[in-house]
């Protein structure tokens, strides 16, 4: 197989730039431009703003890791390891006291701990008389425990003393089992007047209060850090990247993103607002390297592992709470907020309907052009068959779409049908629902959390919830990449790719073009080719708005081949070859040659590869995961082995 | 880049100040000859409306006058000749570039 002049397998990119494999030299690099951010997919398969640099900086920023177990022996399932006074025995799987002596001690020695913060469990049992008092680390755990069942205390060392006491007081009776004891809160240091326990920080009040986390960040660049305040009672908290400047003053439940660049330091550091003291807690904390770059080129990762340059025409998201349900017209519906969602944070919102007799929905109403508007949603999947389904409208006059949240299904209800319903699997948990209709002058959006008992009719009986993110209405024939809103509409701009190659990387009078290609959705034509920069000389491979596949050769401003193949969809991955040469120019398709045409001259002065018509015009809107120019016109081997899916 | 609103009269207006930007190819593609995008806009909502339980309006919503039209210029500093009239700056945008 020949070598192509001129390869581009979506992998190396910057701002500005989308860089080829071959050839070695920049001379096949494309220009990139956007003028906007932009989500795609990453790898871990979360919707992700492509300015979004880094993976997440920080460790257990949600307080929930546990550490190994450090107690040996816990449940006391052979009569080892514990030191035991008088009056404590091991057996039967617990440790027991007869309560012969007023005091005796149940103890083991663990690692040195100063500074850091522990879970204390077990469960006590056949409690008749007196209480076994618990300590960890001398004074900062001391707890009574004088009744049967289970106890569970969090503490966090001052200075370490490494025993765990289980001290039988005022002649305990009774028993002891499943001791454990964990680290919680790993990575963090926690100040004066602040724990960690139950999944968060927790903050009480105190001027002095800080946590902190080390070798989080570094200098000379710009970070997205998020939190969330919850159980707010007075006071105020302020983050501070870098140890220099503190941002925030937020004195109210709710999730808080700041845009930071660090001049100096490592740190992430959290404290009380100037010695106002702070009263809540801390979760959920989050901080990525970012950037305010605008055309840094979209690697897509949504068909699988191996990624897609994203080519996008421009969209708005005419809703502007695309997130925050809260913010949509509520109709006796329950909202839930700070649930996981698919960009890797928690903002997603179940909505409930639990109400016999009514339907309790959102709604958002916002004007719109009587053209083909496209509504997507991501809905969270049912790990059981559901009892109840969920609801979904665009525009008052189209049907309902009765959901299956489990199986990913749905049925219509009532009304005029929706020109496509389209249910995407789009990772382990999250389906996206696509709505698209030619829709009125204004179009009502309807998310039910319950609207259905029987998955075909529309009932006041269902009660149910489902959770929603990511809503997004926009003025397209099919639903494109998550564009976020938070009280304004939002556009993303086009992607345009040009200018890659030169006279020397592309031979006028024999070669090949080659992509592996998807459309995004049908209704508009999509070119990609070699050109001399005009409409005169041009090698173009176009996806049609029929969803056909089009190979199209002009050579001195006269059409030398012209064929349109329509028998696959270009919504599917396709690789498609265009070669040429004197008196042959030939189409392949996935394997098969489609088309052939002996007569005609070759193209002169081709010297551009871009994604577009060769003028400008038709710019490209895809999926590509692969583009390939040739300097000879292959062999029929060749080109069966190159296109063959 | 800069990022400007217009408001004309109303869609025609804008459609044909826009239009001066774009030259038709022999097959009616529209080619670009200013590196710019055109973002439609159209009317905000002042005041929302009041609907029904089937989305049926029992108060109209109160809406901004003009024909709003948004435009991200990358290689130009200021608005184009004969654009400058139209530009207007809005207290609350209701509009951002993502």
């Amino acid at each position: 197989m020949a070598t192509p002049s001129i390869a581009m397998i979506p992998s190396g990119y910057k701002d500005g730039k989308v860089y080829s494999v071959l050839p070695n030299s920049a001379d096949g690099d494309f220009d990139f431009t956007r003028g906007s951010a932009a989500t795609r997919v990453n790898a871990q398969g979360l919707v992700e703003n492509v300015q979004i640099l880094s993976s997440e900086l920080v460790s257990n920023g949600d307080f929930s890791q546990e550490g190994s177990e450090l107690i040996t022996n816990g449940d006391f399932a052979t009569d080892s390891d514990w030191s035991k006074g008088t009056n404590w025995t091991i057996s039967g799987g617990s440790a027991n006291c007869d309560g012969i002596s007023a005091t005796s001690n149940l103890s083991q020695v663990i690692t040195s701990f100063t500074g850091k913060t522990f879970l204390v469990e077990g469960s006590a049992s056949n409690v008749s008389q007196g209480f076994v008092y618990i300590s960890l680390g001398g004074t900062d755990l001391q707890i009574s425990v004088n009744s049967s069942g289970s106890f569970k205390h969090y503490v966090t060392i001052s200075s370490g003393n490494s025993t765990l006491f289980i001290s039988a007081r005022n002649n305990f009776i009774g028993s002891i089992d499943n001791v454990s004891v964990k680290e919680v809160g790993q990575d963090w240091t926690e100040g004066v007047g602040v724990t960690i326990s139950g999944g968060s920080a927790n903050f009480t009040g105190n001027a002095n209060a800080f946590l902190t986390q080390s070798n989080v960040v570094s200098s000379g660049k710009t970070y997205k850090a998020t939190f969330t305040v919850s159980n707010y009672v007075s006071g105020a908290i302020d983050i501070n990247l870098g140890g220099s400047t503190r941002q925030g003053n937020v004195s109210a439940n709710g999730t808080y993103t700041f845009y930071i660049s660090v001049s100096s330091g490592s740190i992430l550091y959290f404290q009380e607002d100037f010695s106002n003291g702070f009263t809540g807690s801390i979760d959920n904390v989050s901080v990525k390297e970012t950037t305010d770059d605008t055309d840094i080129p979209r690697l897509d990762y949504s068909d699988g592992s191996c990624p897609s340059l994203l080519l996008e025409p421009q969209s708005t998201n005419l809703l502007p709470y695309s997130e925050d349900f809260s913010q949509w017209n509520n109709i006796d519906a329950t909202l839930i907020s700070n649930q996981l969602s698919p960009d890797g944070q928690n903002s997603a919102y179940v909505i409930e309907g639990n109400s016999v007799g009514s339907f309790e929905r959102i709604d958002k109403t916002t004007t719109t052009n009587a053209t083909p508007h496209t509504f997507s949603v991501f809905i969270k999947k049912k790990t059981s068959a559901v009892s109840s389904y969920s609801g979904i409208q665009m525009g008052t006059s189209f049907s309902y779409v009765i959901f299956d949240s489990y199986n990913g299904t749905y049925n219509t209800s009532l009304n005029t049908n929706y020109d496509s319903i389209e249910v995407v699997d789009f990772n382990s948990d999250w389906w996206v629902l696509k709505l698209t209709a030619t829709v009125t002058t204004s179009t009502r959006i309807g998310l039910w959390g319950a609207i259905s008992e029987d998955g075909i009719n529309i009932s006041t009986s269902a009660t149910g919830s489902e959770t929603f993110f990511g809503a997004q209405l926009e003025e397209q024939s099919h639903a494109t990449s998550y564009i976020p809103t938070n009280g304004s509409i939002v556009t993303r701009l086009a992607d345009v790719a040009t200018n890659s190659g030169n006279a020397s990387l592309i031979n006028s009078t024999e070669g090949v073009l080659y992509a592996e290609i998807s459309a995004l959705g049908l209704g508009a034509s999509s070119s990609l080719g070699i050109s001399d920069g005009s409409g005169s000389n041009r090698v173009l491979i176009l996806l049609q708005s029929s969803g056909d596949i089009r190979g199209f050769i002009a050579s001195n401003g006269a059409i030398v081949f012209d064929e349109t193949y329509s028998g696959i969809s270009t919504l599917n991955n396709n690789k498609i070859a265009v070669s040429y040469k004197l008196n042959q120019f030939i189409l392949w398709i996935n394997g098969v040659k489609r088309f052939t045409d002996t007569s005609g001259n070759t193209p002169i002065g081709l010297s551009d590869l871009s994604f577009d018509n060769g003028s400008g015009g038709s710019i490209f809107h895809g999926k590509v995961k692969a583009l390939a120019v040739y300097k000879e016109a292959l062999t029929d081997a060749e080109l069966q082995s190159l296109t063959t899916i | 880049m800069i990022h400007k609103r217009y408001t004309f009269t109303d869609k025609a207006q804008a459609d044909s100040k826009i239009s001066k930007f774009f030259d038709i190819d022999e097959e009616g593609n529209k080619i670009p000859n200013e590196r710019a995008a055109f973002i439609y806009l159209d009317k905000f909502v002042l005041t929302q409306g009041e609907y029904d339980e089937e989305g049926v309006e029992i108060v109209a919503p109160t809406y901004t006058e003009g024909y709003a039209l948004d435009v991200v210029w990358h290689d130009l500093e200021e608005s184009p000749y004969g654009w400058k009239t139209y530009e207007t700056e809005p207290e609350s945008p209701c509009h951002t570039l993502y």
